[in-house]
């Protein structure tokens, strides 16, 4: 506040001394702290929404204004923006300098990003939509507030949400999902964020419904001077260090910018999550002239990093708390988990940006993406399952079946004995030390039972692309630019570690217990043709499945905006085409006539209309409201029922349609902003796939679900009030109620034999009204934070979440699990109990964290931070989880086992959220 | 520099998360290992006994048990093998006078393979009939009301099992322990043929591994059950099927489009068998057995069959047959 107040003066005073003919602006942007200057800050003028950089020396202006009521906001990562009301007359207005406070909250950030798990199949937590950071009030406080609850904005899944690196929109080619961990842990590299909301258009693509960001990672874009940081911290891992520097803009035209850094450690309340995560960024770039540049930037995140499983209620009550992880257990005293996610794929940017005048902008970038990206698992070829939760491991399964002796023995194990709680490595290694020999087929060793598997997704990914931005002579501006995405990612399955057995054999277990024929169970026919036998496999060879995902896209948009008096607003379209296509590399027994070589090739059109109108009533007061309409390729993923096994494609695939609207008032007023807004979201046609053993089949199934559509609205309201003397009052209030909307349809085939199980008049999911899962519907903050004058700073936030829902098994919900033998055995209560879906607790999770820092000679800074989340230590919330597939069997009774009269749940698996848990920073600038 | 340091130390500690050494060889039990821990070493037989001391020595039926509540332990060979599938959750184990199955889970024969010594500490354990063939496992499912079924004569329970298999990996090792691993030699198995099958076989003989010489392959009908059939088996309701009624070649079970039922087919050492209880001998094949499909010997074509010798009957105890239990396919000689 006071220092707006003397920025006011200044200005006032600024004003008479200036006397220049044409109306404008000009002034120099400089830290508070250090009065060095500030370049590369973005300073926009409102009205016209006319933008420019600082240089340098942090010089900016702007020139040939109309006269009249302007708002100047000048933002620079690493420091709050500074927002001003300037008067422009006919003369250019010396702003001199504008000084801007550095944030110290930057480092709290880190220990949100890009720490999650990506699963499709729903067994570890989705990444949550928004992670980046944003001008915006509201989304600035739910992205790194709500973050701990999994919180999507909207309640979008994360693949609605457009993440571009340098200007090319890099969300995987494959399912959509957010790119974060190709860059986890290069924090510093990739600070330079600029971020949409909702149905807001980004200057560098149309987005889509879950908002933009656009990491400006390119050598000159990265903060000046050297930077060092070591963390601690009790959330992920335990410690990381991080090493930076920019360069800047050099005299000779150049920049060149590098970070290092290393995640290492576990956390304070999983067992067996590590991290052994290195990062490495570098950038360079060249100014040839005013008008043109070049930049090359690589980085890379070589990665491996131990996973945390859900389980049961059952599980947690039994070791006595909700942290057990099922993925790990002693090998001779340490700690070893099975579920491993080991990656390393580099990306390479080139970006050409060329101003040939001073109304036109021309960039030109392309990436590629390569390298490996591999997630470990336990498989075996027969004997008893060796994950601990395995249902039959646990006590549940022998109460249900009056086996009370035994499932006193196996509670007992489990409260005493590390075998039955965790993996028991050894008892694996002895089965593999004698494992049979056939030395006569496969070669000298004993074939291993048990292996750890690693699951490949191996991306080569090629980005071209272009875009022209034409100013006229009104302000108004013309974006037209064209994409072209070439993917070929290969599945495949690699043997990571024999546990002490010479060799696996390639053969499909499954198919092996179906069918009683040599054929059927080979994974590579043409190598059993070739040899008489299936292939003997060692450890880093290929094995089970291996095939190439091909996708192409092509994509031209245009996009025009506008500023008519106080009306701003923009239209724009954008049509494309996608292609995919999969191409097998094994023939595979149960499908020799389908699996190997390419599948039919999928075609899908793809299109996007949008709508941005915005009037500002004064500088204080704004008005927005938006529309999309858009039609998107379904993934590939989804677009094949078993790719592992065929081509053959999903039944009922359609592309998927969207269409929503949201309107904003945003109040900008003495250090006052708010924002207000409501939104409506339709997807239709959606498409899920689930492969799962069904109980009902006896077999290994594929579930694919079509026509699933959801309705997205809520009200977001977000605050910042400057209280007094440095302290001021946030708050954001996200209330959605997100809801299937269809009751779908679905398809089960064998997956050995594609057989069509389900009965086609009756296979409708019961999901409409239900509700979408996973993220809060309810979500709001209330805090409060205080930066004093000598650089304290302090926070503490109140967090109070509600509506979570539990994700939910579409099984549950059909007519298959409602007729056992048809025998109508089911009251109205067993069918309500059957398809109720389950709501979560409410909670309330209070956090604060403190920092400090220290200018030294002017030019040194050092300073730190510190979090402690959840201080409160409620150990019983629960961020997520997901129904098994499976059922138990009433049965009549023991003399027929065959009959069975109804059907009962398995448990739900859950997540939940860390007790109290602190992040610790220290950072060191100059 | 210190920050250049901690790096250092960062990058240094990496090695350490897969660096996992192979555990050692699993330890090899002896006797020694329980007599002096105070058990005592027992014969199959004499282990038995507690079954028929209670109950008489021709007790069978469902549900009945005994509690073994000594410190005992029986040694024995593993004799079955459920590597094919055929045998399922059962471990048959001989000590060179009789037999006994221990009801464990899933593919027992990658920890206890055919020949393998095994150790069983019976204390805790329940001895328990079914059908005239008694086993050694856990306790039998409560009733509702929390107790154990049939502990009392007076009131036998005919739908109740007498005990129940052990799964879990760990509780199996409470009880089985492994000793040296040997290979079946023909002093494991009890040859019969067609002039002494009489004399050499009797119910003490049940669960041991025995080679019959010289069976007849026989498609024929006895106590209005035909052979070879097969078992279906839909939602409750049992129906005896047969593969030529169906249009199927004549298989040892039935397997086909993720369905499998139990085949049943006949092997006799008599001219005309008209009863199962001596000289015929009914192989009950698995539908999941890995040679489900393949064929049976033609009608009246020889074959030499080494199997388990089982014994099966109604619930009350009637109806007795004897039953093979095909531990390979490699043990089916056909002549």
């Amino acid at each position: 506040m006071r220092i707006k107040h003397l920025l006011t003066l200044l200005l006032s005073l600024a004003s008479l001394t200036a006397f220049a003919q044409s109306g404008g602006i000009k002034g120099k942007v400089v830290s508070r702290g250090t009065r060095a200057a500030i370049q590369q800050a973005t300073a926009t003028l409102t009205p016209g929404n006319i933008q420019t950089h600082s240089d340098a020396e942090g010089k900016f202006a702007f020139e040939q204004l109309e006269p009249g009521e302007y708002t100047l906001t000048i933002e620079a990562d690493d420091f709050e923006p500074v927002e001003l009301k300037v008067r422009v007359d006919e003369v250019v207005k010396d702003m001199r300098a504008v000084s801007m406070i550095s944030t110290y909250t930057e480092t709290l950030d880190d220990s949100i990003f890009a720490e999650f798990d990506i699963e499709s199949a729903g067994d570890t937590q989705s990444l949550p939509s928004s992670l980046s950071s944003s001008k915006d009030v509201f989304n600035n406080i739910v992205s790194y507030k709500f973050s701990e609850m999994r919180f999507n904005l909207r309640g979008y899944d994360s693949q609605y949400t457009n993440v571009h690196f340098n200007g090319i929109r890099l969300n995987d080619a494959l399912t959509n999902y957010t790119p974060w961990s190709l860059w986890s842990g290069l924090n510093d590299a990739v600070r330079n964020q600029e971020s949409t909301t909702g149905l807001q258009a980004a200057d560098y693509g149309l987005g889509g419904i879950g908002g933009t960001t656009n990491i400006n990672a390119t050598a000159s874009q990265v903060r000046k001077g050297f930077r060092a940081s070591v963390s601690s911290s009790g959330q992920m891992y335990r410690f990381r260090a991080m090493v930076s520097y920019g360069s800047g803009l050099l005299d000779n035209g150049w920049s060149y910018a590098f970070s290092v850094s290393t995640r290492q450690g576990g956390n304070d309340w999983i067992k067996g999550i590590y991290y052994n995560c290195f990062g490495y960024y570098a950038s360079v770039e060249k100014r040839f002239n005013e008008r043109n540049r070049l930049a090359l930037t690589v980085l890379g995140a070589p990665t491996e990093r131990g996973a945390q499983q859900a389980t049961t209620q059952e599980v947690y009550d039994l070791i006595g708390n909700n942290y057990y992880n099922p993925n790990w257990g002693y090998q001779d005293g340490k700690v070893r988990n099975a579920r491993v996610r080991s990656y390393h794929e580099p990306l390479a940017v080139l970006n050409y940006t060329s101003t040939p005048d001073d109304r036109t902008k021309i960039d030109l970038a392309a990436s590629f993406r390569f390298g490996r990206n591999g997630y470990s698992a336990l498989t075996w070829k027969a004997g008893p399952d060796p994950r601990p939760d395995y249902y039959r491991n646990l006590p549940s399964y022998y109460v249900a079946s009056g086996q009370m002796w035994t499932a006193a023995h196996i509670a007992e194990l489990w409260r005493t004995s590390n075998n039955t709680r965790h993996i028991n490595w050894d008892q694996l290694y002895q089965i593999n030390y004698k494992g049979e020999e056939d030395a006569g087929t496969y070669g000298a060793g004993h074939r291993s039972n048990y292996m750890i598997e690693e699951r490949h997704t191996d991306q080569r990914d090629l980005n071209l692309m272009g875009q022209i931005v034409r100013t006229f002579r009104n302000n108004s501006r013309l974006i037209a630019g064209a994409l072209y995405r070439w993917n070929r990612t290969e599945y495949y399955d690699q043997v990571k570690d024999l546990l002490g057995g010479d060799y696996w054999v390639d053969i499909d277990k499954f198919a092996e217990r179906d069918f009683v024929g040599e054929i059927e169970k080979q994974n590579d026919l043409n190598y059993y043709y070739k040899y008489g036998h299936a292939r003997r496999v060692e450890e880093g060879d290929k094995f089970g499945y291996d095939y190439y995902a091909n996708v192409r896209q092509a994509k031209l948009w245009a996009m025009y905006d506008f500023n008519i008096h106080r009306l701003e607003g923009l239209i724009g379209g954008e049509v494309g085409n996608v292609t995919m296509w999969r191409d097998g590399l094994y023939m595979k027994g149960t499908y020799p006539a389908n699996s190997f070589g390419n599948s039919e090739t999928l075609d899908y059109f793809t299109y996007q209309a949008k709508l941005n109108l915005a009037y500002r009533f004064s500088a204080a007061h704004a008005v927005e409201f938006n529309a999309v309409a858009m039609q998107n390729a379904p993934t590939f993923q989804n677009a094949f029922i078993s790719p592992r096994t065929r081509n053959e494609v999903t039944p009922g695939l359609k592309a998927e349609k969207i269409w929503g609207v949201d309107a904003s008032y945003n109040l900008s007023y003495r250090g006052i902003k708010a924002r207000l807004s409501g939104y409506y979201t339709k997807i239709n046609d959606q498409t899920d796939i689930i492969s799962y053993y069904d109980d009902l089949q006896s077999t290994f199934v594929n579930f694919a679900l079509s026509g699933i559509d959801k309705k997205f609205f809520g009200l977001e309201f977000g605050l910042t009030v400057p209280l007094y003397r440095g302290i001021s009052f946030n708050s954001a209030i996200s209330a959605g109620q997100y809801t299937y909307d269809s009751n779908p349809n679905f398809v089960q085939l064998a997956d050995n034999s594609s057989k069509v199980l389900s009965d086609a008049d009756k296979s409708i999911v019961y999901w409409k009204d239900m509700r979408v899962e996973s993220t809060p519907q309810t979500a709001v903050n209330v805090g409060l934070s205080y930066r004093s004058e000598n650089n304290w700073f302090a926070s503490a936030d109140l967090n109070f979440y509600d509506n979570t829902y539990l994700s939910m098994n579409p099984l549950f919900r059909t007519d298959e699990v409602l007729r056992p033998g048809d025998t109508d055995a089911e009251t109205a209560e067993m069918i309500r109990t059957m398809r109720a879906q389950e709501k979560f607790d409410s909670a309330f999770v209070l956090n604060a964290s403190i920092g400090k820092n220290w200018y030294i000679h002017r030019n040194y800074q050092l300073g730190f931070s510190l979090e402690v989340k959840n201080i409160l230590n409620n150990q019983d919330i629960k961020t997520g989880g997901y129904e098994q597939m499976r059922l138990n069997k009433i049965k009549a009774d023991e003399s027929n086992t065959s009959l069975v009269t109804s059907y009962e749940r398995f448990d739900p698996k859950y997540f939940y959220m860390f007790g109290t848990t602190y992040y610790l920073n220290v950072y060191f600038r100059f | 520099m210190k920050l250049v340091l901690a790096l250092a130390a960062g990058l240094f500690v990496t090695g350490c998360y897969n660096d996992f050494d192979n555990p050692a060889p699993a330890k090899v039990y002896t006797d020694q290992d329980f007599t002096e821990a105070g058990a005592k070493i027992i014969s199959i037989k004499e282990l038995k006994q507690y079954f028929y001391n209670k109950w008489g020595n021709s007790a069978n039926g469902l549900g009945r048990r005994v509690e073994i509540s000594d410190n005992v332990v029986i040694k024995g060979k593993v004799i079955s093998s459920d590597a094919e599938g055929n045998v399922y959750k059962s471990l048959y184990i001989y000590d060179g006078e009789q037999a006994i199955e221990l009801r464990l889970g899933n593919d027992n024969y990658l920890e206890y393979p055919l020949g393998q010594i095994v150790y069983v500490k019976a204390q805790g354990l329940s001895l328990a009939s079914y059908r005239y063939m008694l086993s050694l496992g856990g306790a039998p499912a409560v009733e509702p009301d929390g107790t154990f079924p049939n502990d009392d004569p007076s009131e036998h329970d005919y739908s109740a099992s007498g005990n129940s298999n052990i799964t879990l990996t760990e509780m199996i090792q409470q009880y089985v322990y492994k000793g040296e691993r040997e290979e079946i030699t023909d002093a494991d198995m009890i040859v019969v043929n067609k002039d002494n099958y009489r004399t050499v076989l009797n119910d003490n003989l049940l669960g041991c591994m025995i080679r019959f010489e010289g069976l007849r392959s026989c498609y024929t009908t006895i106590d209005s059950n035909t052979y070879p059939s097969y078992l279906e088996s839909i939602n409750g309701v049992y129906t005896t099927r047969y593969y030529q009624d169906e249009g199927l070649p004549v298989t040892w079970a039935y397997n086909y489009d993720n369905t499998k039922y139990y085949g049943s087919s006949l092997f006799t050492f008599v001219d005309t068998p008209t009863s199962l209880e001596t000289g015929s001998y009914v192989v009950r094949v698995s539908g999941y057995a890995r040679f489900a499909l393949r064929p049976v010997p033609a009608n009246d074509a020889m074959a030499n069959i080494t199997a388990i010798y089982t014994k099966y009957s109604s619930r009350t105890g009637g109806f007795v047959t004897y039953q093979l239990l095909i531990n390979s396919y490699r043990d089916i000689e056909e002549l």
